[in-house]
């Protein structure tokens, strides 16, 4: 019984710097929906995304992003970042019990005529500041098949990561 | 016989990878079992009617993550703030105190701006004023965590609703910053008045490890 939201894969780790989420893009679906079930950091960190193609790691200087921080503490900040190496998601601070909560949406990653998109948003905790949310989008601008992607921390490592990924029925 | 009955030995079974032919019975051992390839991952727990001033859920299931949608949600007064709190004693009470969110908004009236608050009574805000006729409010919310007992519980969120300077949508985060399990979830008014209408769907996402 299918219905509009697939589960396809997913993967965790504990005490690792990178999870890798391999052969989750097929030509079964356009867009994909993605949920951070679970995120504890080892240190203040941010939580960045890398693109996989079919030779490995997509590391070169063609992601974009735009995000607004949301902070319940003070003035919201925004961020523009053109021509980096990844796509920024969320910022969290690293005792265990403030974890994040997290998800985006990737959309067209295994066409190989179009650019890859994302969108996403997340709600965080920073101990003696407040609540810290992001809302974001952002590009990978190849037009490339990408497959895979992978999760991977500014600082230190992730203390536990859980990631599954869904397809959404068209 | 293998554990799900099959005679003679039957294949490993495993999510997306399910070999014979399967009774009724085996169907739902391997369903239970984590075992059953069975796409639809969205979980309906229960969806509701305003009937009362307030909705709550207070059966949330056994999930990490929970999506809620509300749909043409209408308040009896007007100037009051769509809200959610949530419990930790399965519904008895609501805790009203101890919230943080950030919101960023924007409406065809022209007002964008931020809203916040580092103690507030709902876990955020959901949408804005209104109860005149077609002042509805729609959106869904994520929530992660509410069941975990050793971490925070968080939510993000998008909504639109109608009121009186036009349409408006928001979205943004909310946390208690309270680590213990938050088992039930309502749906008010922050001035304390009554929803009239609409209806409300609590999901989980179903996770296989």
């Amino acid at each position: 019984m299918a219905t509009n939201l697939e589960f396809i894969k997913s993967a965790s780790g504990t005490s690792v710097s990178t999870l890798d989420i391999d052969n989750c893009f097929t030509d079964k679906y356009d867009v994909y929906k993605i949920l951070i079930t679970k995120l504890d950091f080892s240190a203040n960190s941010s939580l960045y995304i890398k693109y996989k193609n079919s030779s490995g790691l997509v590391t070169t200087s063609t992601y974009d992003y735009a995000l607004l921080n949301l902070k319940s503490y003070a003035v919201f900040t925004e961020a523009r970042v053109t021509s980096t190496t990844f796509l920024y998601t969320a910022f969290a601070y690293s005792p265990t019990s403030n974890a994040i909560g997290n998800q985006c949406y990737i959309f067209n990653p295994y066409d190989s005529s179009s650019y890859t998109l994302a969108q996403g948003q997340s709600s965080a905790f920073l101990n003696g500041f407040g609540s810290y949310g992001t809302k974001w989008i952002g590009v990978e601008k190849t037009a490339q098949q990408i497959v895979g992607i992978q999760f991977l921390t500014s600082t230190g490592s992730f203390d536990n990561i859980e990631i599954s990924v869904y397809g959404v029925k068209q | 016989m293998s554990e799900f009955g099959y005679i003679p030995e039957a294949p490993e079974q495993s999510f997306g990878n399910n070999k014979g032919i399967f009774t009724p019975k085996d169907i739902y051992d391997l369903t239970r079992a984590d075992k059953y390839t069975n796409y639809g991952q969205l979980e309906l727990i229960e969806t509701k009617t305003v009937s009362n001033a307030v909705v709550d859920f207070t059966n949330l299931g056994n999930y990490n993550v929970h999506f809620v949608t509300f749909n043409d949600i209408v308040l009896s007064t007007d100037n009051e703030l769509l809200g959610h709190r949530l419990s930790n004693n399965g519904g008895s009470s609501f805790i009203s105190t101890g919230y943080q969110f950030a919101i960023q908004y924007g409406g065809t009236g022209g007002d964008f701006g931020e809203s916040k608050n580092t103690n507030y009574s709902s876990l955020s805000t959901l949408a804005v004023t209104g109860n005149a006729t077609n002042e509805t409010k729609n959106g869904y919310v994520y929530y992660y965590n509410l069941l975990d007992s050793s971490k925070y519980s968080f939510c993000t969120l998008q909504t639109f609703s109608q009121y009186t300077g036009g349409a408006e949508g928001l979205f943004g985060s909310g946390v208690k910053t309270t680590a213990e399990t938050h088992n039930a979830i309502r749906f008010l008014t922050t001035g304390g008045n009554a929803l009239t209408s609409g209806s409300i769907s609590l999901y989980g996402i179903k996770e296989y490890s």
